[in-house]
């Protein structure tokens, strides 16, 4: 007789070996096409890259793996067309093929994890689709460190963003004007060897693009931290990576472009100079409310909700420094950004001023643009620290006690415009099972992805201003 | 009267089919395997294995399939030994083209462990019946 089972355990002990070392053979494959994108490769290296693709079809498929299997075919299938073309390095099929490897990548990994499935995080293929378009969240990666490509693709995956990984910097240049990215991440070697170079192409794209970029560095020194600001990044890791840091920074600088526009609240008795400042700050696409009234004060302050108040210090009826004082005694305005406008040149006075709660002391006159200038950034910097403070760390969504003044906010603008509202509290079912099972890092990783998928479905829905409560029990 | 198939010559680049095909084979058919890497090694040691019938992968580095089994036509041992090949595209004018060749058969990669020597027995029994 035929012991079937001991046949079948066989095979799946075989298969248990050859899921085992998938992670060799990407790393084979990896390092095979890097070769190739840097040029350094013969024909013979095409010739090994497809043997190697060709095998993961053969015995992914033999092993059950199918989603592997079908991938690599059609990666097969790309290197046998760039094993064929003419010219050499078609720029177009290098990207899919770079696309392939990386969903190659993502099946091995998770056949590794015991799911030949797609990632488990991908919400996306169990919830209705809203009709939004889904916004692509490309990150371009330039560097020629595999490892570090390797690690951040799998790591940043699971949080919504595709990683490109570009080795040389050129290919990232046309890429750009291609299909811009959201962001950039740039390892440092990469542009201190551009630098040795003396080209110093890359760091004015970098400079001149406006997206934000990133910089990755071994180095943890000011001079090295330095070179990357003037090389234009908005963010500076050390490796080895926080990937949590990483992620929260690319939310950071990829979200706050999509915002509001930053709301100022202009409060000057001189109502001409007032529309002055206030028709600036508009051309640059601020919204800017005048109160020429400072009894007023308090009513606008929670009516418009400004990010800053820009307060004239010489007022008839007040004093703008004891406003600015009133303002910051009220809880919820502890942090409201309030810049002075005077013409008081005595630095003794600015200081006087400054200390009793004003952020920035700026001299009357002032030309639009400084005005413009310190105002944004300024609004930029309250924001970030408020959402840092407001929002739950893990998932950057609204904090207990914000979600409940945002609920009260959205209550009475509903009860004032006469238009419904809904609250959906969203509980995640045997959440526990999925801590227990495997362990927090991933149930973490489950409360994000499902934050971050309300907020990108949700974002237009509730444009007066989206509220997820998140409840976990 | 059908021979008995006994002996198979396995010729896959593969490690691991390799390895699944040989538990196939052996455990669930109770034929005697011997396994080649290459078609190179499939010329030299068929000679010697005298297979009843030799299981071809198409697509391997180096010789490839089809030369392979133009190689082990010019050695007299196995002239006339039947070849089933083996591939992932199970194209009908392929397997014509194999056909014409010479095989007696075409396997589909990827191919069920449990099912293999069942699928082999089947071409060996109808390639025998049209003698």
């Amino acid at each position: 007789m035929l012991h079937f089972d001991a046949i079948k355990e066989g095979i799946a002990r075989l298969r248990e070996s050859y899921v085992a070392h998938l992670p060799d053979r990407m790393a084979a494959i990896d390092t095979l096409w890097s070769e190739i994108r840097l040029g350094r490769a013969d024909a013979s290296a095409y010739h090994t890259l497809h043997r190697f693709v060709h095998s993961l079809v053969g015995s992914g498929a033999t092993f059950d793996l199918h989603r592997l299997s079908a991938i690599a075919q059609t990666l097969e299938e790309r290197i046998l067309s760039l094993l064929h073309s003419t010219s050499a390095l078609d720029y177009d099929l290098c990207s899919e093929i770079e696309e392939l490897l990386d969903r190659l990548r993502r099946a091995a990994h998770a056949a590794v994890l015991g799911q030949d499935t797609e990632d488990i995080l991908d919400l996306s293929t169990n919830l209705p689709r809203v009709d939004t378009p889904v916004v692509s969240r490309v990150v371009f990666l330039l560097t020629d460190d595999l490892e570090l490509a390797r690690d951040l693709e799998f790591q940043i995956d699971q949080f919504g963003y595709a990683i490109r990984t570009f080795t040389h910097s050129a290919d990232l240049q046309r890429a750009l004007g291609h299909t811009p990215p959201i962001a950039i991440i740039v390892d440092g070697a990469c542009l201190l060897r551009r630098r040795a170079e003396r080209d110093d192409d890359l760091e004015q794209t970098l400079r001149s693009a406006a997206i934000p970029v990133l910089f990755v560095s071994a180095h943890n020194d000011v001079a090295t931290h330095l070179d990357a600001v003037r090389a234009g990044s908005d963010a500076y890791f050390t490796t080895p990576i926080n990937t949590a840091a990483l992620i929260d920074a690319l939310d950071r600088l990829t979200t706050q472009r999509a915002h509001d526009p930053y709301r100022i609240l202009i409060v000057d008795d001189e109502e001409l100079l007032a529309q002055v400042y206030a028709y600036a700050l508009q051309q640059a696409g601020l919204l800017a409310q005048i109160v020429s009234d400072p009894d007023r004060v308090m009513h606008v302050i929670s009516e418009f909700q400004p990010d800053l108040i820009l307060m004239d210090v010489y007022m008839p009826s007040c004093n703008g420094v004891d406003l600015a004082r009133v303002i910051h005694q009220q809880e919820a305005y502890v942090s409201l950004p309030i810049v002075f406008l005077s013409t008081e040149t005595r630095l003794e006075r600015q200081l006087a001023a400054m200390r009793l709660g004003g952020d920035a002391f700026l001299i009357k006159p002032i030309p639009a643009d400084h005005l413009i200038s310190i105002v944004s950034s300024r609004v930029e910097r309250s924001r970030l620290l408020r959402s840092l403070m407001l929002r739950d760390s893990l998932t950057g969504l609204f904090n207990h006690t914000t979600a409940k003044r945002h609920i009260d906010i959205e209550l009475a603008r509903a009860e004032r415009e006469g238009t419904p509202m809904s609250l959906a509290f969203i509980d995640i079912d045997y959440f526990k099972t999925i801590n227990d099972t495997y362990g927090h890092l991933s149930g973490d990783h489950v409360i994000k992805s499902l934050a971050r998928y309300c907020n990108s479905v949700f974002a237009k829905l509730t444009w007066s201003g989206a509220t997820v409560v998140k409840s976990l029990s | 009267m059908t021979p008995s198939l006994q002996r198979i010559l396995f010729v896959e680049d593969d490690l691991d089919i390799q390895a699944v095909a040989r538990m196939a084979l052996e455990a669930v058919g109770g034929f005697t395997v011997e396994v080649c890497d290459s078609g190179h090694d499939a010329v030299g040691v068929a000679p010697i294995f005298q297979p009843d019938l030799i299981l071809l992968d198409v697509m391997m580095p180096g010789m490839d399939g089809p030369t392979t089994f133009g190689a082990l036509r010019a050695v007299p041992q196995t002239t006339h030994t039947p070849v089933i090949f083996m591939t992932a595209k199970i194209q009908n004018h392929e397997v014509e083209r194999y056909k014409a060749l010479g095989a007696v058969g075409v396997i589909a990669k990827p191919f069920d462990p449990m099912q293999l020597s069942a699928q082999i027995t089947a071409i060996w029994t109808s390639c025998h019946a049209t003698f």
